[in-house]
C-alpha cells in the first residue's frame, strides 16, 4: 500500500532472504539452472544456429558434431536449435498452466475455507472428484473431450493440453489454501479486523490471503517442473503440441523410433526436461526453507 | 440517556454437547465519558458480552437470541450489516488481550492504522487516492505519537514481530483511537503485559479517554486494575451480572458473597502469614447451570431459596437472596 514509505524494512527482509538462499548450494544451483533456461527462452534466435523447422535432406541423422552440436534428425533439422526453441514452449506450458490453476485453485480454496458450510462442502467434494482420477489419465480425458469427433482439435492442441493440465492441478492448490485459510481465519488479527469494520471480502483477500501465501508460492515453484513433465507427456502421446512444433515431448515422441542407433534425437530433449524440472524443484526446496518461519531464524 | 445501554442480553452457543447459555440476561450501561469495569473469572461471559455488543459473535455456533444494545439511541442488534460495519472501528473500537497476535503480521504498523483511517474517515472522502493514502499515513503517525511512541515514523514502518509487547499494545491503542471512537472496548488489555508496562498502558488509556471524551468498557479479571481506572463496575458470574455499582461502593462494601470472595482472594503483603483465600469449586458448566442462584453450590451463606429461585438484581445493586425478597 505504501511502497515508497516502507522500502527500508522490505529491503532488509529481502537481503536476509537472499543471504539465506545463498547458504544453500543446491537452491543456488536450481536458480542458476532456471536463469540459464530463462536466458535461452529470451535469446532463442541468437543462440540457435539454425531455424528449428528447416529441412535439410542432405544432412539427415548426423551424429553430434561441431556443426550440429546435438546432431540432426531424420529430416536433417538441427536438434540443438529445436531443443533451444523448445525452452519457450516449456515456459509457456509451465507458466500458463501454473497461473491458471493457481488463480482458480487459490480463489476456490479461499472462498471454501473462509465461508465454510455448504460452499466448503460443495467445492471440496468437487475437488475430491478431480483427485479421484489419476492425474495424467484425467488430463488425457479432458484433452480428448476437447477434440472434434471426426478428429482434430477445437482449440489449438498445445492450448488444450495446457488447459487440461491446469484443470487437473487445481485441487492441490485449493486444498492447500483451504487448509491455511482455516487456521489463519481463527487468528486474533482477523477478529481485530472484523472489530474494526472491515468487510468479509476485505478480510478474505487483504488479511487472510497474504498470510496464506507462503505454501502456495512453494507449491507453485515445485509444480512448475511437474507441470512441464505432464505437458511433455501429453505431447508425447500426441495430445498436446503436435509435430513439427519443437516441443520437448513431441521431440522425444518423434525421436523414440530412432533411439538405439540415432540416440541423440530423443536423448537431448529428455535431458532438457530433466534439467528444467530439477532446476525448479531445487529452487522450490530452497524457497520453502526461506519462507518457513520455523526454519528461518 | 447513557451512551451504551445493554438490556437483557442473551447469547447462546449451539454446540454438539448442548446449548451453552453464555449470557443469560445481562444488563448494564456505560455513561458518557465513564469507564465501566466488567470483572469475573475466566469463562463467565465477559468477552462474549464485548463481542455481542458489536455483533462479532461467530454465527454458527453463537447467536444473540434476545435483548437490546442501545448505542446512541440506536439498537445495534437491529441495524443492517453495513451500518454495524461502519460503527465498528469508528464509533466503537476494541483492544484485544494479545497485542502481538491482534496485529496482522504481514503489514507494517502504519499500514494497519492507515487502513482503519481509510475505512472510516469521512474527511478523506473527497481526496484523490494518492492524497488519501498520504493523509491516512500522516494520521497514523500522529496517532502513534499520541500514544507516546518515541519515533513514530520508524515504528510505523516496522512489522509487529519487530516490536515488544508493550509497543504493540500502544500501537493497538493508536489503531483503536485513530478514528476518535465514543466507546472503547478493552478486552483484558493488560493481561499479557508485564506489570510495569501494565501501569503505563492503563495510565495512557486514562489520558486518552480524557483527551478524546470517550467512554470505556474495560474487561478484566484484575480487581486492582478496576479499582485504579474505573468509575463503575459490574461483576459477572456464569453469564449473569451479580453485582454492580459505583467502584467505591462496591470495593468498600462488597455485598455478594462471590464479590466478597474475589476481594478476599487478592493477595496482600500485610496478611502474608495466612494462607491465600480462594473460592472453593469452579465456574459451573453453562450447558447445564445450577438451579436457582448460579452461585449457590459454592456459596458459604446458601439458603433454601437460593436453590429454587433465581434472585433479581435488588436495587440495581446485587443479585443475592441475602439482601432482597424475604430478607
Amino acid at each position: 500500500m505504501f511502497e515508497e514509505m516502507r522500502k527500508e524494512p522490505f529491503f532488509k527482509e529481502m537481503r536476509y532472504s537472499m543471504h539465506l538462499l545463498g547458504q544453500s548450494y543446491l537452491s543456488i544451483a536450481g536458480l542458476a539452472i532456471i536463469l540459464l533456461f530463462v536466458f535461452m527462452a529470451v535469446f532463442t534466435s541468437f543462440i540457435a544456429p539454425y531455424e528449428p523447422n528447416v529441412i535439410d535432406l542432405a544432412n539427415t541423422l548426423q551424429p553430434p558434431s561441431l556443426e550440429h552440436l546435438m546432431g540432426t534428425d531424420e529430416y536433417g533439422r538441427d536438434v540443438f536449435s529445436r531443443v533451444i526453441y523448445g525452452t519457450r514452449y516449456a515456459f509457456l506450458e509451465g507458466l500458463l498452466a501454473v497461473s491458471i490453476s493457481l488463480t482458480v485453485g487459490t480463489t476456490l480454496g479461499l472462498l471454501s475455507g473462509y465461508r465454510g458450510g455448504m460452499t466448503d462442502e460443495v467445492t471440496m467434494r468437487l475437488m475430491d472428484i478431480l483427485l479421484a482420477f489419476p492425474y495424467l489419465v484425467l488430463a488425457i480425458c479432458i484433452v480428448s473431450a476437447l477434440m472434434k469427433p471426426e478428429g482434430g482439435f477445437f482449440l489449438d492442441p498445445l492450448m488444450s493440453g495446457i488447459l487440461a493440465i491446469s484443470i487437473v492441478s487445481i485441487p492441490s492448490y485449493a486444498r492447500l489454501v483451504r487448509g491455511t485459510v482455516l487456521s489463519v481465519k481463527e487468528t486474533e488479527f482477523v477478529e481485530a479486523a472484523r472489530a474494526n469494520g472491515a468487510s468479509s471480502l476485505r478480510i478474505a483477500f487483504v488479511h487472510i490471503l497474504p498470510n496464506s501465501l507462503a505454501p502456495i508460492i512453494v507449491e507453485a515453484t515445485m509444480s512448475l517442473g511437474t507441470v512441464v513433465i505432464s505437458a511433455a507427456g501429453l505431447s508425447f502421446i500426441g495430445l498436446g503440441a503436435q509435430p513439427p512444433t519443437p516441443e520437448w515431448g513431441a521431440l522425444i515422441a518423434s525421436g523414440r523410433f530412432l533411439l538405439p542407433t540415432y540416440w541423440w534425437c530423443a536423448t537431448f530433449p529428455g535431458i532438457m526436461i530433466l534439467l528444467f524440472v530439477m532446476g525448479f524443484n531445487l529452487f522450490g526446496d530452497g524457497l520453502r526453507d526461506i519462507l518457513d518461519p520455523r526454519l528461518r531464524r | 440517556m447513557d451512551l451504551l445501554e445493554v438490556k437483557d442480553l442473551k447469547t447462546y452457543f449451539y454446540t454438539y454437547e448442548g446449548t451453552v447459555k453464555a449470557l443469560e440476561g445481562v444488563s448494564f450501561s456505560v455513561g458518557n465519558r465513564k469507564t465501566m469495569g466488567l470483572v469475573g473469572e475466566t469463562g463467565c461471559g465477559k468477552s462474549v458480552t464485548a463481542l455481542s455488543i458489536t455483533r462479532l459473535i461467530p454465527d454458527p455456533p453463537g447467536k444473540i437470541i434476545a435483548g437490546s444494545v442501545l448505542f446512541k439511541k440506536k439498537d445495534l442488534l437491529k441495524v443492517s450489516d453495513e451500518e454495524i460495519r461502519a460503527i465498528r472501528g469508528k464509533d466503537i473500537s476494541m483492544i484485544f488481550q494479545e497485542p502481538k497476535s491482534a496485529l496482522n503480521p504481514v503489514y507494517t504498523i502504519g499500514d494497519q492504522i492507515a487502513e482503519n483511517v481509510l475505512l472510516h474517515d469521512e474527511d478523506l472522502k473527497n481526496l484523490s487516492k494518492k492524497e488519501k493514502k498520504r493523509e491516512a499515513w500522516a494520521k497514523s503517525i500522529e496517532a502513534l505519537r499520541v500514544v507516546g511512541i518515541a519515533e513514530p515514523e520508524r515504528i510505523a514502518r516496522s512489522y509487529p514481530h519487530e516490536l515488544s509487547g508493550g509497543m504493540c499494545q500502544r500501537s493497538m491503542i493508536a489503531l483503536a483511537m485513530v478514528c476518535n471512537p465514543s466507546l472503547l472496548i478493552a478486552d483484558e488489555p493488560t493481561t499479557a503485559l508485564d506489570v510495569t508496562i501494565q501501569a503505563q498502558i492503563l495510565e495512557l488509556m486514562k489520558d486518552l479517554i480524557k483527551k478524546f471524551d470517550s467512554s470505556v468498557l474495560l474487561i478484566t479479571h484484575n480487581l486492582g486494575v478496576v479499582a485504579e481506572t474505573c468509575d463503575d463496575v459490574a461483576v459477572m458470574y456464569a453469564g449473569k451480572i451479580i453485582e454492580k455499582g459505583n467502584v467505591r461502593e462496591v470495593f468498600k462494601e462488597p455485598l455478594h458473597p462471590y464479590t466478597k470472595g474475589l476481594m478476599e482472594a487478592i493477595p496482600s503483603v500485610e496478611k502474608r502469614k495466612e494462607a491465600l483465600k480462594s473460592i472453593p469449586g469452579s465456574v459451573p458448566n453453562l450447558i447445564n447451570p445450577p438451579s436457582g442462584c448460579r452461585f449457590h453450590p459454592r456459596c458459604p451463606y446458601v439458603k433454601e431459596i437460593c436453590k429454587e429461585k433465581e434472585p433479581e438484581l435488588f436495587d440495581g445493586r446485587v443479585a443475592c437472596w441475602l439482601y432482597g425478597g424475604a430478607r
